[in-house]
């Protein structure tokens, strides 16, 4: 029972790109509750609006109809409380900053004249490195890190501004199952504290982790995680849709496997059979 | 090469030479991170190129009105022009995303072309002209070692006080926006640094080689240090020798000193590419299988 205002409000927005004459809007009559402790995701067809609707939440784009509210506010007024974290490919691994410097931008908003940040921001930065788990590579440079570790080094930099909503975009793409793992071990533990919202194609991880589901085709409907079955996503990406059965004793899950079985060599690996339900 | 220490006693030239190599060496070390980090090398030279048009249009403005414009000095009007083109070049880069590459390239031949187009109007400028196209490091005033200096400042100054805003708008411009960053007007101010350091640089090379001394010293550091104070600091350092050691060997032979730098900045990043190869292999050897 939210007596509490949501996080994140939209009401009845519609947009457009521009030019606007005769294009079809990318959201048309959108509405959208994000409330405390909420753990929404996002699916939808590529072109169905999901990096728009974050847009939206992070005012980077206003509405042609409609209002998006968070936190209560102006979406540009309340920017720096939004922990946004884009896929990690987007870091240029060949800028010349090492991971400290790349969490230490979060903290922009707070200290932005200068040349350099002063302790209290470093601190921070460093707390927002240890929440992710990888405050040992505070000095690396990006491009010695995985896929993974620059995910959480993005995850951390949203965390350094305070945030009081993380938005997440295809936090898993590229990123290997057993890394995925991790990623959504880290995801459940912030969610304790911070409503999440997820955009992800992957629509076995989103329905499997989440707490709500938001399918997104320039309209939105909202169901609970439970509800989404092969029908309504098929009718969502228009068509057949081949689910990724994330079994978990398959060896290309799990790099150290326990058997000793070298899965190039192609030696046989136990699976459960394909029609059995996935263990949870 | 000894002939250049012996003849510095009577050619004070010659001091004054190195001297402006060395104090443009402080800007465009600092400013050339920035500029590889966030890809600014075309427009850089676009402003360079356009800076032109502006030395051709004061001499042509100060011979037709010597009454009024005869103080205005080709100077004045590189200065004012390679700010103007900045602030437009920032506009443009932010407002128009398709087809940006065709304008800048449009402007750059453009603004040159006005300025020689203008210097054919004004005959006996032809040499002045020259020295700015192509530098001319045997000739410089005290006067202008000292402008230069005055460009440091300035360029040293507004780097101390904007160098996290310039940072974060070269690492990730969409996440600097969201911390509230104007990255419109921080794209602009980091043009206009540059705009200065190509006028620091243009008696040293000339406007039209500008873009080496502003990439590859800093390109040169990039391969060997990770962060962008250390890149500052190895850039000027490197800049330093490059504009003042060679000046010094080419002198008494029929070797322009200008083009010798040029090319000296160039040797130095080739042996640098190459050097960091060699590493590379080296440490994958290391590591068999």
């Amino acid at each position: 029972m939210a007596d509490n205002p949501p996080v994140v409000d939209l009401r009845n927005v519609t947009f457009t790109y521009p030019p606007r004459q005769g294009a079809a809007p990318v959201l048309e009559d959108v509405s959208l509750d994000v409330q405390a402790g909420d753990f929404l995701g996002i699916i939808g067809p590529n072109g169905g609006g999901k990096t728009t609707l974050l847009k939206l939440i992070l005012g980077l784009l206003e509405p042609d109809r409609g209002t998006v509210r968070v936190l209560g506010n102006n979406p540009v007024d309340v920017r720096d409380r939004i922990g946004y974290v884009p896929q990690y490919s987007q870091i240029d691994a060949t800028v010349p900053a090492n991971v400290l410097d790349i969490v230490l931008t979060g903290r922009l908003s707070r200290s932005s004249w200068g040349a350099w940040f002063g302790r209290s921001h470093v601190k921070a930065a460093l707390a927002a490195l240890a929440q992710t788990g990888i405050e040992d590579l505070a000095g690396r440079a990006i491009a010695t890190l995985s896929g993974g570790q620059r995910q959480r080094v993005l995850i951390a930099r949203a965390l350094a501004s305070d945030a009081q909503l993380l938005l997440l975009d295809e936090p898993t793409a590229g990123v290997d199952p057993h890394m995925e793992e991790n990623v959504i071990d880290l995801l459940h533990q912030l969610n304790r504290r911070l409503p999440i919202v997820v955009v992800s194609h992957d629509v076995g991880f989103v329905s499997r982790h989440l707490k709500r589901v938001a399918c997104l085709s320039r309209r939105i409907t909202v169901h609970a995680a439970e509800e989404i079955s092969a029908g309504v996503i098929s009718e969502m990406y228009h068509g057949h849709v081949r689910a990724i059965r994330h079994v978990d004793e398959c060896p290309l899950s799990d790099p150290g496997c326990e058997h000793g079985c070298d899965a190039l060599a192609g030696h046989p690996h136990p699976h459960p059979a394909a029609d059995a339900s996935p263990s949870d | 090469m000894t002939q250049f220490f012996q003849d510095m006693g009577h050619n004070p030239f010659l001091l004054t030479g190195l001297l402006a190599g060395l104090a443009a060496s402080l800007a465009c070390g600092v400013i050339g991170p920035y500029v590889i980090t966030r890809r600014i090398v075309f427009l850089s030279g676009a402003i360079a190129h356009m800076a032109v048009g502006g030395v051709g249009a004061s001499l042509w403005l100060a011979t037709m009105y010597p009454d009024a414009l005869g103080w205005f000095r080709p100077l004045y009007g590189a200065i004012v022009v390679s700010l103007a083109a900045a602030v437009l070049i920032g506009v443009v880069h932010q407002r128009v995303a398709e087809r940006m590459d065709t304008l800048i390239g449009a402007l750059w031949a453009v603004g040159m072309a006005i300025g020689l187009l203008l210097i054919k109007f004004t005959p006996g400028y032809q040499t002045e002209l020259m020295s700015y196209l192509f530098g001319n490091i045997a000739f410089i005033a005290w006067g202008q070692v000292w402008m230069i200096l005055a460009l440091d400042a300035i360029i040293l100054a507004v780097v101390l006080v904007f160098h996290k805003r310039l940072l974060a708008i070269c690492l990730d411009p969409q996440q600097a926006e969201i911390q509230g960053i104007d990255v419109l007007r921080t794209n602009i101010l980091l043009l206009c640094l540059v705009a200065l350091t190509v006028i620091a640089l243009t008696q040293i090379v000339g406007l039209i080689l500008v873009i080496a001394l502003l990439s590859l010293p800093a390109a040169t550091a990039a391969h060997h240090v990770g962060r962008v104070p250390a890149m500052m600091f190895l850039g000027v350092l490197i800049s330093a020798l490059v504009t003042t050691l060679p000046r010094i060997a080419v002198y008494g032979t029929a070797v322009a000193a200008e083009p010798a730098i040029v090319l000296a900045a160039g040797f130095v990043y080739l042996v640098s590419v190459v050097i960091r190869q060699i590493r590379h292999r080296a440490s994958r050897s290391a590591f068999p299988g």
